[in-house]
């Protein structure tokens, strides 16, 4: 195991080499890291697969300062847990992480946003804060170099939207968590407008497995268009629900859900990358390897890893209905597209569910699709209907057989 | 109440994120965010009341009003849907005599409906003030709340 290790105490970071690709990154030039972790070929875990390297030079080639660095571990996509797991088992290697990423693009503060839902992680990360603290790891000159640098924990309150990564920190500035239209990026402009790095805390957790192995070797680990171990949160009607790392590229979904004990019933398909944003497929898609070019060839993506199984007595309308409350729910309201797209997605879904659905709702349901995903301001509108889309295809006799 | 505010106040004065944090404090004390604490903190923030409203607001966490003595949240995201949670939300609203949403009228508890705990393998689950059940059945449900009055 890369990243799932079980070291929940600092002697036992310490004992299997935490902080080695710290000290060892403070020997190096910025950009020396930077390039790295290009090489090494991560994208970030949070949703958006993004290259993380690149990011990263965003940042660093700044003038404006002071910089921030954001750790995200608002975990807010049902289904996802991976995140909570990671932080439970291995705590320290997401802020050797964070650290390290702090260092390559010159950030003296960061800030680690945790869900509300997680209170008693986040108090354990403030304590392993002052820890670190204590012992010349985070403050002032890191282990005797000239870089200093802290980090304040700061816990949510309830949102799902305030995980993008403008609404976060219109958050942390203490305001709703409203994203902002982009550009600026939050690269450029982002905390108190200042240069600002957003990672997710997986994402982090990879970057001194990078340092110890060196960016050529990592890249090696998985394939084609995926590198490295990725964290699925595996979930649903499986035998042994769980968190499973598993190097991108080497398991397909099929024999995912099969070292999760097999599917508990008869299969029917299964929900994939984020329980709300995420696309509903059907057993076609079992031999596709949990890869991210893989995904894209088949139109769909990985998202934030998880695999949610679903057995024959799951009903795909009523499952899209749970959905579209959710999204009527968690939109922050600011734009009207998907304020009132949201609203009359579920109003329709609820029709169709109480069995009143007719295909002149269909073309209601597709025409709100579209207008939201064209004219959403962020990607919560726009993603909003993926799961009714992809259902659509994977499923569309049955949604078709209730519609008069 | 004043001096208690004022307190965690300048607890939380050399944070950069302070305003999320004061209101948690407040809350942690209180049970809720009165209108008295909103009033202190606008003073010595140097902010208006209505724009701390305006951001608490937003939050589904915070509250505005005293709740019941135990805070009941019930996920009803996609994960526990599939795996029963209606079953254990009809069977505690018939229990409780409440829907979600409302406090108990003996004001032990305060049933919520929230979306994701985050706990998605244990599905479907509840919190109790903080604390998590999982594997849960409507009959367990309730016999996990009934323990708590004892
Ligand atoms: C509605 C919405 C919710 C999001 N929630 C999260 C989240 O909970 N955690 C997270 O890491 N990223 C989340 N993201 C993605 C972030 O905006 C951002 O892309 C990410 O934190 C960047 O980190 P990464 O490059 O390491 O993935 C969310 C995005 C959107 C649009
Ligand atoms: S798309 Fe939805 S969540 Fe995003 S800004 Fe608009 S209203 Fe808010
Ligand atoms: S859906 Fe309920 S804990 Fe994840």
């Amino acid at each position: 195991m890369i990243l799932l290790n079980d070291a929940r105490n600092i002697e036992d970071y310490l004992e299997n080499g935490g902080f080695k690709a710290l000290r060892r990154a403070l020997e190096f030039e910025q950009d020396e890291i930077i390039s790295e972790v290009e090489s090494a070929g991560l994208v970030g875990r949070g949703g958006a697969a993004f290259p993380t390297g690149l990011k990263m030079k965003f940042v660093k080639n700044e003038k404006n300062t002071p910089k921030y660095i954001i750790a995200n571990a608002d975990e807010g996509e049902p289904g996802t847990f991976k995140d909570r797991g990671l932080m439970e088992k291995n705590p320290y290697q997401i802020l050797e992480g964070m650290i390290i990423s702090a260092y390559a693009v010159g950030a003296k503060k960061g800030f680690f946003y945790i869900r509300y839902e997680y209170r008693e992680i986040a108090e354990k990360i403030k304590n392993k804060v002052k820890e670190l603290h204590r012992l010349g790891i985070l403050g002032n000159n890191i282990y005797g170099s000239k870089f200093s640098f802290d980090i304040e924990v700061v816990l949510g309150a309830g949102a799902y939207i305030c995980g993008e990564a403008t609404a976060l920190m219109e958050s942390i500035e203490g305001k709703r968590g409203y994203p902002r239209i982009k550009p600026p990026h939050s690269t450029q402009r982002g905390l108190w407008g200042k240069p600002t790095l957003t990672n997710n805390v997986e994402t982090l957790a990879n970057i001194p497995v990078i340092i110890n192995m060196g960016g050529e070797k990592y890249h090696k680990l998985g394939k084609e268009g995926c590198s490295g171990p990725q964290l699925f949160s595996i979930s649903g009607f499986v035998k042994r629900p769980g968190i499973y790392e598993y190097i991108l590229g080497e398991k397909t979904i099929g024999e995912a859900i099969e070292l999760a004990g097999g599917v508990d019933g008869n299969f029917k398909g299964v929900m994939l990358g984020g329980g709300a944003s995420g696309y509903i497929l059907n057993r076609d898609y079992l031999d596709m390897p949990l890869c991210f070019s893989d995904a894209k060839k088949r139109g769909v993506a990985l998202g934030t890893g998880d695999i949610i199984v679903l057995n024959e007595s799951v009903r795909i309308w009523d499952m899209l209905l749970n959905i579209a409350k959710f999204f009527e729910h968690e939109s922050c309201g600011q734009c009207f597209p998907c304020r009132y797209g949201t609203r009359r997605m579920r109003e329709i879904i609820e029709k169709i569910v109480n069995g009143k659905g007719t295909s002149e709702d269909i073309k209601k349901l597709n025409a709100t699709a579209r207008a939201m995903k064209i004219a959403s301001l962020c990607p919560l509108g726009k993603s909003a209907m993926t799961a009714y889309e992809s259902a659509m295809k994977n499923f569309h006799d049955e949604l078709m057989e209730v519609i008069k | 109440m004043e001096d208690k505010v004022v307190e965690i106040i300048e607890k939380h004065r050399k944070d950069d994120a302070k305003l999320l944090a004061i209101l948690h404090d407040v809350q942690d004390e209180f049970g809720y965010i009165p209108e008295d604490a909103i009033k202190v903190i606008a003073r010595e923030l140097k902010m208006k009341k209505g724009e701390i409203y305006d951001t608490a607001s937003f939050y589904s966490f915070f509250r505005f009003k005293p709740e019941g003595q135990h805070e009941v949240l019930v996920c009803d995201c996609i994960v526990c849907h599939i795996k029963g949670a209606e079953d254990i939300i009809k069977r505690l609203e018939e229990e409780f005599k409440v829907t979600m949403g409302e406090t108990t009228k003996d004001g032990k508890y305060t049933f919520k409906m929230v979306k994701g705990l985050g706990h998605c393998e244990k599905s479907p689950v509840m919190m109790v003030d903080g604390k998590l059940y999982g594997n849960l059945t409507p009959e367990r449900a309730v016999e996990i709340l009934r323990r708590c009055e004892q």
